[in-house]
């Protein structure tokens, strides 16, 4: 009884640690999700108390609960058939990403603004936009992404590559237009 | 836009989920639930990597039995060539490559390795144990069995012994039935009875497994002497199975007027 109160309790700290990333992440990643995602967060906690034995001590645990919020993102956009139409990047999110993709990417002939970054990243495929969102705004690394999203890290260097070449590619075809 | 929820008024999360765990009797899955779900999907690549050894011993065995024929006399026919590819087993080993690669996928390290590292590790695999296993003549014994348990196995593997007998080409098979000093008997596998002249006898003493009852391949030219048919052997093979080679080949030095073949 004791040790289920502790389990319980142990619990509770994890959710107060990771409550916010993770839901700043399912909002970066589920955009419009508004209330829902607080659903979506609850699920993604029950998961990871039902399955905590079988969490792999090899792995850090923010790979693994990680895993676990991308899993139930991507079952919910499944479930109610949704697909992210508009990005929407809050102030701090773009300053971060427009000053790792030009780090990343070299400096930009064109000024990145805003609303050309929102615009081209809704018109980027999903997987590509997750590495982006996991590599330049949740700062993870390439090893710590493929443990999210299981699958090898060469996989996502290769993805990551050519997310950054196709939001070059869209941005300056929405310049142009 | 990342404001938070207890910012919002709501809730705390923590106490709401550890209240919905009490309230549902919620409870972490016990440890060994996890272990015998790593082990069921372990079991699952033994498996599918023990069928994709067998498939690629029957290929092995099949194909070393199928080029006597192709080393000697049917090199241009590629129809028949063709039939002679080991289809069956070929298909099956893909299935085995391609069910291991999606168990070692379901492994709780799988998705680490690159699709192509885990191909050529199944494949590697199979190779060795499959070459291991027709090395110990598992491929032959399961072949046999198959060949003469399962109705359905000789036209799915394209087997047809009489393919074996066709002097035209200058190959024929079956079984020994009498050894003389430079000549043996075989009683064909359609039952009729030839005789095979061996060039001399020194090549007699090449064959000193040659006995009364043993199964042969023999490759040479079909001649009339002394108005009966002979065949001159330019070389003689165990035919066990499909033939197989369990046992050393025997080669016999063409006769002088067989070169020119």
């Amino acid at each position: 009884m004791i040790r289920v109160s502790t389990e319980r309790e142990a619990f509770g700290c994890i959710v107060d640690r990771y409550e916010e990333k993770l839901l700043r992440y399912l909002r970066r990643i589920m955009p419009g999700l508004g209330e829902e995602a607080f659903d979506v967060l609850q699920e993604i906690f029950i998961k990871a108390y039902v399955n905590a034995q079988g969490f792999d001590t090899t792995l850090s645990f923010s790979s693994w609960i990680y895993r676990i919020a991308h899993n139930e993102a991507v079952n919910w956009l499944r479930k109610k058939k949704a697909r992210p139409e508009t990005i929407e990047l809050g102030d701090d999110d773009f300053q971060t990403f427009t000053q790792s993709m030009e780090i990343a990417h070299g400096t930009h002939e064109r000024a990145l603004t805003k609303d050309a970054v929102t615009r081209t990243l809704s018109h980027m495929p999903e997987k590509y936009y997750t590495v982006l969102v996991l590599h330049f705004l949740e700062g993870k690394s390439y090893e710590e992404i493929s443990d999210i999203l299981t699958m090898p890290s060469g996989t996502v260097a290769t993805l990551l590559h050519r997310a950054k070449k196709q939001f070059s590619s869209i941005h300056e075809q929405h310049h142009d237009e | 836009m990342n404001e938070s929820h207890k910012d919002m008024g709501a809730p705390h999360l923590s106490k709401k989920i550890l209240d919905l765990i009490e309230q549902k009797g919620l409870s972490p899955k016990p440890r060994w639930h996890f272990f015998v779900r790593e082990w069921v999907v372990w079991g699952m690549v033994c498996v599918a990597l023990l069928v994709g050894s067998l498939a690629t011993t029957l290929t092995i065995y099949i194909g070393n039995a199928s080029r006597f024929m192709e080393r000697h006399i049917l090199f241009s026919d590629l129809l028949f060539l063709f039939r002679l590819v080991p289809f069956l087993w070929l298909f099956l080993l893909c299935i085995a490559i391609f069910y291991t690669v999606y168990a070692l996928r379901e492994t709780r390290r799988g998705y680490r390795w690159s699709s192509s590292w885990l191909v050529a590790g199944a494949v590697g695999v199979s190779i060795l144990i499959g070459s291991s296993a027709h090395a110990l003549g598992i491929g032959e014994a399961i072949d046999r069995y198959l060949l003469t348990e399962m109705p359905l196995y000789k036209p799915l593997t394209n087997f047809h012994p009489k393919m074996w007998m066709d002097m035209e080409k200058g190959v024929v098979a079956g079984t020994v039935t009498e050894v003389e000093k430079e000549t043996f008997m075989i009683k064909k596998l359609d039952g009729e009875i030839l005789k095979i002249m061996v060039v001399s006898e020194k090549d007699m003493h090449a064959l000193p497994e040659l006995h009364e009852g043993m199964r042969v391949r023999v490759v040479g030219t079909t001649t009339i002497e002394g108005g009966e048919n002979v065949f001159k052997s330019t070389a003689v093979e165990p035919f066990r199975g499909r033939g197989g080679s369990l046992f050393k080949r025997v080669r016999i030095p063409p006769l002088p007027e067989m070169k020119e073949r």
